[in-house]
């Protein structure tokens, strides 16, 4: 017998308002989706439909109007400020589209800085901070600043950053926004084998329809609304491997 | 996150704007580095002229006479009484009455103090010829120099060994009874040794002298305190009694009054320097925080608490502020020790004796580091609460 799984990510009637003067606008008109472990969902809209307020809700970074946010069963706007915070830190590896450094910090400190940030010891994380820039071949930069770097590099680089905390999901927004046809395509390579081979679900919000091959669940919005969720295949994960990778305690290799 | 990582992390960020870094740990050293200085001058001034008023024993010696009344005396039962009151060691007696001294024929008018062993051993006057009495019923007498110049004496040295004819004026109150007119003594006794002390004419008569001439009560008398902290208790005990005492502590704390208000009016310019660089290194940590929102904003979405933001800032405010702090502490010391270094080489060249103006008392040092501590935490409160306070998308967002 096998028992339910918890969805990794579960959207209910979510519904979100931004407020211009005294002028109600609503963004998120009510969405209810679930996202299971190990799927690549790719979020497909037009600009201005609501999916990179949908990704921020996801992240405890913008509280909902209505409605709720489940992360593997856990109500993450019934943690404070900070308690999302450190969930976002643990659950989640960000990459945005443009990669935002620390710029005080070099390449090896910007990525081993989520480490930091959860007070972990400082060999501990510079050598796991090594370990995914060799993985990157990024070894030979770990002394460059991040901008020194090209933008491509930079893209890859804030993968290897949300990496590093072991993640069980992998945020992206518009990831490929600010780079050549052949660099995004070699950024969403890797993605995609993060994806297959090392069992992390990977959300993406993009408004460029070429890269749905790359999903496994679709979902269209348009005007805060879901418009068509289109599930391509269905990723073929057990029950025991994804409480693996769930269990992996943060920072723990796995690339 | 980790203390270490924080203050880190605050140290690259100051590092990567070193200008102005510099500039506002230099504001903060500069205005430390004043109120130390000035702070040091006031307690050195201070020093130099208490040092110069008395030495430590004095300051627990009081001074005991009548005044201008007319019905208390100093006499044996008012030392007995005095003798018995808490904290008094020792009371000395004296006397002194106005008398003329002559020496073969050469007169000269001048004052003839009684003194015991047990004061000198306190005033310590300057003996340069011969000695001290050898005992208190002793008929010696000490001459200070003013009066052996005017006795016609070249070197004072001759002196020592001859005799001094000594008449004085006893006053009615001294000699007690129903005596209403002075009475005149003339008595030869022989000098011991020379004074250096006073410009006009004195000498100093053992106090049992006096006994022997008929005087029961005394001008005055010197009362020992067993300690500085007793003084102004005992003050005010003997006063009671119907005595008018005054004593050198009271000096000093008018001097110590004086140099307070001094030191305080110099660390007020010290304190407007302070101000000015606190609203220097606000601005800098203002500047700072605008130009990290969008790093403060990463930092967050990478799962940064906001006490962690609030601290990083803390943490910055704290590193400029104990930087210039110390600096400027070190600087003022220095240039403080340079100019205590220049007047003892100038004062040793003419001939004078050195002092130190300034002193770094160690309550000093301490006090101007915790003051460019919370000039840090005073100024940094602010920006490191707008920066813990700042909402992560609006910061990503920002350009």
């Amino acid at each position: 017998m096998t028992k339910k799984r918890i969805p990794t990510v579960e959207i209910k009637n979510l519904k979100k308002s931004f407020f211009v003067g005294k002028e109600e606008i609503p963004v998120l008109k009510g969405l209810d989706f679930t996202i299971d472990f190990g799927e690549f969902v790719v979020i497909l809209g037009p600009s201005g439909c609501g999916k990179s307020t949908l990704l921020n809700t996801i992240l405890g970074l913008e509280q909902p109007t209505e409605g709720q946010v489940l992360i593997r069963g856990k109500e993450v706007y019934s943690m404070d400020e900070d308690g999302r915070a450190s969930f976002r830190r643990q659950k989640f590896g960000m990459v945005y589209q443009q990669p935002n450094w620390i710029r005080s910090l070099n390449v090896i400190e910007n990525v081993a800085f989520p480490l930091h940030v959860s007070g972990t010891h400082h060999q501990t994380a510079m050598s796991k901070a090594k370990n995914i820039l060799y993985l990157f071949k990024f070894d030979k930069f770990e002394k460059y600043y991040p901008m020194e770097l090209s933008g491509g590099q930079q893209q890859k680089l804030s993968v290897c950053r949300a990496l590093i905390t072991n993640p069980w999901i992998i945020m992206a927004d518009e990831p490929t926004g600010n780079l050549d046809t052949v660099t995004a395509e070699d950024l969403m390579y890797d993605l995609k084998v993060l994806n297959a081979e090392s069992k992390r679900t990977v959300i993406m919000v993009t408004h460029n329809p070429e890269y749905e091959r790359y999903a496994t669940k679709l979902i269209y919005m348009e005007d805060g609304l879901i418009k068509n969720i289109k599930q391509k295949s269905k990723p073929l994960i057990s029950s025991e491997e994804e409480e693996r990778v769930v269990d992996l305690a943060e920072g723990e290799g796995i690339v | 996150m980790k203390f270490r990582f924080i203050i880190k992390l605050a140290f690259k960020n100051l590092k990567r704007y070193k200008l102005r870094t510099f500039l506002t740990a230099g504001g903060v050293a500069i205005s430390i580095g004043f109120i130390s200085f000035l702070t040091a001058l006031g307690y050195g001034l201070q020093k130099v002229s208490t040092d110069q008023i008395a030495n430590m024993e004095a300051l627990q010696i009081l001074d005991v006479d009548t005044g201008k009344s007319k019905i208390v005396a100093v006499n044996e039962e008012a030392v007995r009484n005095i003798s018995n009151l808490f904290g008094v060691e020792k009371v000395y007696p004296m006397v002194s009455v106005a008398g003329d001294l002559s020496l073969q024929g050469s007169k000269v008018d001048g004052i003839v103090y009684g003194k015991s062993q047990g004061i000198l051993e306190i005033e310590k006057p300057n003996v340069i010829v011969g000695k001290s009495f050898t005992s208190d019923s002793a008929e010696e007498v000490l001459v200070n120099i003013a009066a052996a110049k005017k006795l016609g004496v070249a070197n004072y040295a001759d002196l020592v060994g001859r005799d001094l004819t000594l008449n004085m004026v006893l006053r009615p109150e001294l000699i007690g009874g129903d005596q209403k007119v002075s009475k005149r003594e003339t008595r030869k006794y022989r000098v011991a040794g020379i004074l250096e002390e006073g410009n006009s004419p004195y000498v100093y008569l053992p106090l049992n002298n006096f006994k022997a001439l008929g005087v029961t009560s005394y001008s005055g008398a010197k009362v020992k305190t067993t300690s500085r902290e007793n003084v102004d208790k005992i003050k005010v005990l003997i006063e009671h009694m119907g005595f008018k005492v005054s004593s050198i502590k009271d000096t000093i704390d008018q001097v110590n009054q004086f140099f307070g208000v001094f030191r305080m009016v110099l660390t007020g310019f010290g304190v407007i320097a302070v101000i000015v660089s606190c609203i220097g290194m606000f601005n800098t940590l203002t500047i700072s925080l605008i130009e990290k929102t969008r790093e403060i904003g990463i930092m967050k979405s990478l799962g940064t608490t906001k006490k962690d933001i609030k601290r990083i800032f803390i943490s910055e405010a704290l590193l400029i502020g104990m930087v210039g702090g110390v600096t400027g502490i070190a600087v003022s010391m220095i240039l403080g020790e340079i100019f205590n270094a220049s007047i003892y080489a100038l004062a040793n060249s003419t001939g004078n004796t050195p002092v130190k103006i300034f002193i770094f008392p160690p309550e000093l040092l301490i006090v101007a580091l915790v003051l460019s501590v919370l000039i840090s935490f005073l100024t940094g409160a602010y920006p490191s609460r707008r920066a813990s306070r700042i909402s992560a998308l609006n910061a990503l967002r920002y350009e």
